[in-house]
C-alpha cells in the first residue's frame, strides 16, 4: 500500500494541542486552534474517534462536548509503546532492537530507571 | 511578451467571474463540469501569464538566468518591466503557497475515515459529509440520524454516497485550486458546490424511486436540526438549502442536451482560442527544452 501521508498526523496535532491546554476544549476551540483551514467536521470526527479510542474523555459543555486527554503525554506515548510490544510475536527481539537504536543518553537514563525502579 | 497576449486571458477570467454570478438552470451535472472547466481554464491561463511574466523578469538578471536557465525563449517580444515583473514574482509566490495549503487540507480531510464505508459519530451535533478515498466513507453523526425519519436516513446515505460515486471531490479540488490562483473565482466555486449538492439530491431522489418530495423534506429537516443546534452547516442540510428545495419541488427538468452541448461547445471554442494564442509560446518552450 502506498502511504502518501503520515497516518494519524492530525490526530497527533490535536492530542498535542489538548496536552498543552489545561482546560477541556470544545470542537470549535480545537478547530480554531489546530487547523482553522480544515473543515470543522473533520475536527469533530477526529475528536470523536479519539474519544472512542479512549485517548480523550469528554463532558457536556452547553450543547457540545468538551474534550481532554485521559492520560498525560508521557503516559499516552508509553501506553502506545506497550500496545506495539503486545502486538509483537517476539517481545525479546523487539525490545533488543529498540534498545540497540537508542542513543547513549537514553541508554544511560534507561539504566538509571531500571536500577531505581524495581 | 506582447500585451495582446493578455486579452484572451482576461476574456477567460471575465467569463469565469461572470459564470459565478449566473443562476444556472441547466442540468446540475452539466453545470458541475462546465463550471469546473471554466474555472480550470481561467486559473491555468492566469497561472501561465503570471509565470511567464515572472520568468521573463528573472531572465533580465544574468544571475537568475544562470540559475533558472530560461535563456532566450522567454523575452521574445519585449522586456518585462520592473514593476510588473516584481508584482508577478510576488503573485507567483503567493499562489504557490496557497496551492500548497489546498493540497494539505485535502490530505487531512479524510483522516480517521480510511478503509471504512460508513462512520457513525457518537455526537449530538448534526453533521454529515462524504470523505473521499478507497472506498470512500460516509460520515454521519448520531445527532443527525436521530433528527431524521428512517426513509430520510436512506436519503441522507444515498446523497452522501452520490458525492463519492460521482467523484465530486475531484471537481471541488479543481475549484479550490482555481480559487487559490484567482480569488475572484470564489463565487463560481460557491455555485459549483451548489451544483454538486443538486447532483447528489437528484441521485438520492433516483434511489428513492423518484420521490423528490421526500428528498426535499429530508434536507429541510437536516437544515432545521443543524440550525437549531447552532452548529456548523455541513453538506447535507447546508449549502443553499432554499435553492435545492425549490429545484426539487419544481417539475423535474429533462436534461436539455442541446443547451448543454451549446454551452460546452462555447467553452471548448474559447479554450481553443486561448490555447492557440499561447501555442506558439508553448512550442518555442518545448523546442528549447528539447534542445531543438
Amino acid at each position: 500500500m502506498a502511504v502518501k501521508r503520515p497516518m494519524g498526523a492530525l490526530e497527533e496535532e490535536v492530542m498535542s494541542y489538548l496536552w498543552t491546554t489545561t482546560a477541556a476544549a470544545t470542537p470549535a476551540e480545537v478547530h480554531q486552534a489546530v487547523a482553522p483551514e480544515l473543515a470543522y467536521t473533520t475536527i469533530l470526527t477526529i475528536l470523536t474517534r479519539l474519544w472512542e479510542k479512549e485517548r480523550l474523555s469528554r463532558e457536556r459543555s452547553g450543547r457540545a462536548h468538551a474534550y481532554q486527554p485521559v492520560r498525560t503525554e508521557a503516559e499516552d506515548r508509553a501506553g502506545r509503546m506497550q500496545i506495539t510490544l503486545a502486538d509483537a510475536g517476539n517481545r525479546a527481539a523487539v525490545l533488543s532492537s529498540f534498545v540497540e537504536a537508542l542513543n547513549a543518553d537514553d541508554v544511560k537514563l534507561l539504566r538509571m530507571l531500571l536500577r531505581q525502579g524495581r | 511578451m506582447s500585451h495582446s497576449l493578455f486579452l484572451p486571458g482576461l476574456a477567460t477570467i471575465a467569463l469565469a467571474v461572470a459564470a459565478g454570478h449566473v443562476r444556472w438552470s441547466l442540468n446540475p451535472s452539466i453545470v458541475v463540469k462546465l463550471l469546473t472547466a471554466v474555472a480550470a481554464l481561467a486559473a491555468t491561463t492566469s497561472f501561465l501569464l503570471v509565470g511567464a511574466l515572472a520568468a521573463g523578469f528573472a531572465a533580465r538578471s544574468p544571475v537568475l538566468l544562470a540559475v533558472v536557465r530560461v535563456c532566450r525563449v522567454i523575452p521574445v517580444h519585449h522586456q518585462v518591466g520592473t514593476v510588473e515583473g516584481l508584482a508577478a514574482s510576488v503573485a507567483l509566490a503567493v499562489v504557490v503557497f496557497r496551492i500548497q495549503l489546498v493540497l494539505r487540507q485535502r490530505r487531512w480531510a479524510v483522516e480517521g475515515t480510511q478503509g471504512r464505508r460508513i462512520l457513525v459519530l457518537a455526537d449530538d451535533e448534526p453533521i454529515a459529509y462524504a470523505a473521499p478515498g478507497k472506498p470512500g466513507c460516509v460520515v454521519v453523526s448520531r445527532g443527525l440520524l436521530d433528527a431524521l425519519e428512517p426513509q430520510e436516513r436512506q436519503v441522507l446515505f444515498a446523497h452522501e454516497r452520490a458525492h463519492l460515486d460521482q467523484r465530486h471531490h475531484h471537481y471541488l479540488l479543481v475549484g479550490a485550486l482555481s480559487v487559490a490562483v484567482l480569488p475572484v473565482l470564489r463565487p463560481l466555486v460557491v455555485q459549483l458546490r451548489l451544483a454538486t449538492e443538486r447532483c447528489a439530491d437528484e441521485a438520492a431522489a433516483h434511489v428513492m424511486a423518484g420521490d423528490r418530495q421526500l428528498v426535499a423534506t429530508a434536507i429541510t429537516r437536516a437544515a432545521v436540526a443543524t440550525s437549531a443546534y447552532g452548529g456548523v452547516v455541513g453538506s447535507f442540510g447546508g449549502a443553499s438549502i432554499l435553492a435545492r428545495v425549490e429545484a426539487l419541488v419544481a417539475t423535474p427538468s429533462t436534461p436539455t442536451a442541446l443547451t448543454g452541448a451549446v454551452v460546452v461547445a462555447g467553452v471548448a471554442g474559447l479554450g481553443t482560442a486561448v490555447g492557440s494564442v499561447q501555442l506558439h509560446h508553448l512550442l518555442q518552450l518545448v523546442a528549447h527544452i528539447c534542445g531543438l
